[in-house]
């Protein structure tokens, strides 16, 4: 009997630290307070003929918007933040770890020494390795992607398909923003195993740098599907601005 | 031989309390370890103002809440995908007319005299500042150096071409054109120099329906 009062009890004290809320309970009016603040830097976003995003992690979705419309939305499939408490105010993005210049095709002006069939074959032929890279590269995405690279066009563009899904964004007040795509759920039971295993090995992974990461730096994660972290990387620019949006407990 | 029919029954339900325990603490021990990791977190707000009661905060909220709303785009405007490579022409919130459209292909070009030439579509709110019929395209110093051929001066007959930019044109400021186009195959692709193409009959529409001073917004 006394046996089993104790494994129900610690069963319940398991659950009650399981599922209880991380941060203490705050006030109604700092609550309204920080609602106020976030208002407040929206509307300096919103009065700027620019684009700028809402990261709205109350709904876990990431919002394209200008003069406070919603021009696009994308869905936060994976959140995870390490670190300091990210601040509610406008935050200017320096920069990403991938620079969008790296995916840019560099136009060949034809050389006027050469005759025009001779610069043509030279154009082609360059189309053609970048095709065959680029063909390469796509080898090892899903069949989709296969077939896409297998209609494209001999031009030259820069389109949304060649966009990361993977990369970083630096913000002042040393804030990281980490997106990803979110992995296409397995079907199989090999799959499902080895997708519990990541999982299980990203968890160490983030509970061992939770210890190591700076006290002052927030690092955040976010997963989204891949043409949504493509779009999403499509849109901000050199210089979008961002919000950070999240109730108080 | 008597099968031990209750010794196997024993085992097996052992195991499967054994695994619902072992699974039950693992779900549990994963809770508490990623338990302050997937929830945000942000930083709580100073107060510096100290006459600030819950009721004026409340009443500056809806105040700030009002004035973003009258902000968003009213009345006419169009807005422009340039990823996806669509075109809108919308009334408030209804969407009038759609058009698959082409947009800045993102390509550099080596500028022999200066900083290169990226032809990205601009992203951003912008307006219809001039229209145009039977536009004549004037040859910009790029399309002279992609081509391979020597700059002329500002003024000379050959930047003018005609026809290339379709029967119509509108310019949204710097140098940027929402125009017709002869390559309508293209259209859906990222292939302009910045400018957006659109096919004639959307053009035509477009063309009729907006006024200069009409809110462009491209993303």
């Amino acid at each position: 009997m006394l046996k089993n009062g104790f494994f129900i009890a610690a069963l319940a004290l398991v659950c009650l630290l399981a599922f209880q809320s991380p941060a203490g309970a705050a006030s109604a009016f700092e609550s309204q307070l920080l609602r106020t603040k976030f208002l407040e830097s929206e509307l300096a976003l919103a009065q700027k003929t620019r684009f700028y995003l809402v990261f709205d992690l109350e709904k876990s979705e990431v919002h394209l918007k200008a003069r406070g419309q919603t021009f696009r939305t994308w869905p936060i499939l994976k959140f995870q933040q390490l670190g300091a408490p990210l601040p509610v105010e406008v935050l200017a993005l320096q920069k990403t770890n991938l620079s969008a210049d790296t995916f840019r095709v560099k136009i060949k002006p034809p050389d006027p020494n050469k005759s025009e069939e001779e610069n043509e074959a030279e154009r082609q032929r360059e189309i053609k390795e970048r095709m065959a890279k680029k063909a390469a590269a796509d080898a090892k995405k899903e069949a989709d992607d296969k077939k896409r690279t297998q209609t494209v066009p001999n031009f030259d563009a820069l389109e949304l398909p060649d966009m990361p899904s993977d990369f970083i964004m630096y913000f002042p007040k040393n804030v990281q923003v980490h997106i990803t795509e979110a992995p296409a759920p397995k079907k199989d039971f090999k799959g499902k195993v080895s997708a519990w295993a990541k999982r299980t090995k990203e968890a160490y992974e983030l509970y061992k740098k939770k210890s190591s990461i700076p006290p002052d730096q927030t690092l955040v994660n976010i997963s989204l599907e891949e043409m949504d972290a493509k779009n999403l990387y499509w849109s901000i620019g050199e210089s979008i601005s961002v919000i950070f949006w999240a109730p108080l407990d | 031989m008597n099968f031990p029919m209750r010794k196997v029954a024993l085992v097996l339900a052992g195991v499967a309390g054994f695994s619902l325990i072992l699974g039950g603490a693992g779900f549990f021990a994963w809770r508490w370890t990623l338990r302050d990791i997937t929830e945000p977190r942000v930083a709580v707000p100073k107060n510096t103002d100290k006459k600030l009661t819950e009721a004026t905060i409340a009443a500056k909220t809806k105040a700030v809440e009002d004035k973003i709303k009258s902000l968003a785009p009213r009345g006419l405007h169009i807005v422009i995908d340039t990823a996806m490579n669509r075109l809108w022409l919308k009334e408030d919130d209804k969407v009038i007319r759609e058009a698959v459209v082409s947009c800045g292909s993102g390509a550099i070009l080596p500028n022999p005299k200066g900083k290169d030439w990226v032809f990205d579509t601009p992203h951003g709110e912008y307006q219809i500042q001039v229209k145009k019929k039977k536009p004549m395209w004037v040859k910009p110093d790029w399309a002279f150096v992609e081509e391979g051929l020597p700059i002329p001066p500002k003024n000379s007959e050959d930047r003018y071409e005609a026809g290339v930019m379709g029967d119509y044109a509108m310019g949204i400021g710097n140098g940027f054109y929402l125009h017709g186009t002869m390559y309508t195959r293209m259209l859906g692709r990222n292939v302009t120099h910045g400018c957006v193409r659109i096919g004639d009959e959307d053009l035509k529409s477009l063309y009729a329906s907006v006024p200069i001073g009409t809110k462009v917004y491209l993303y």
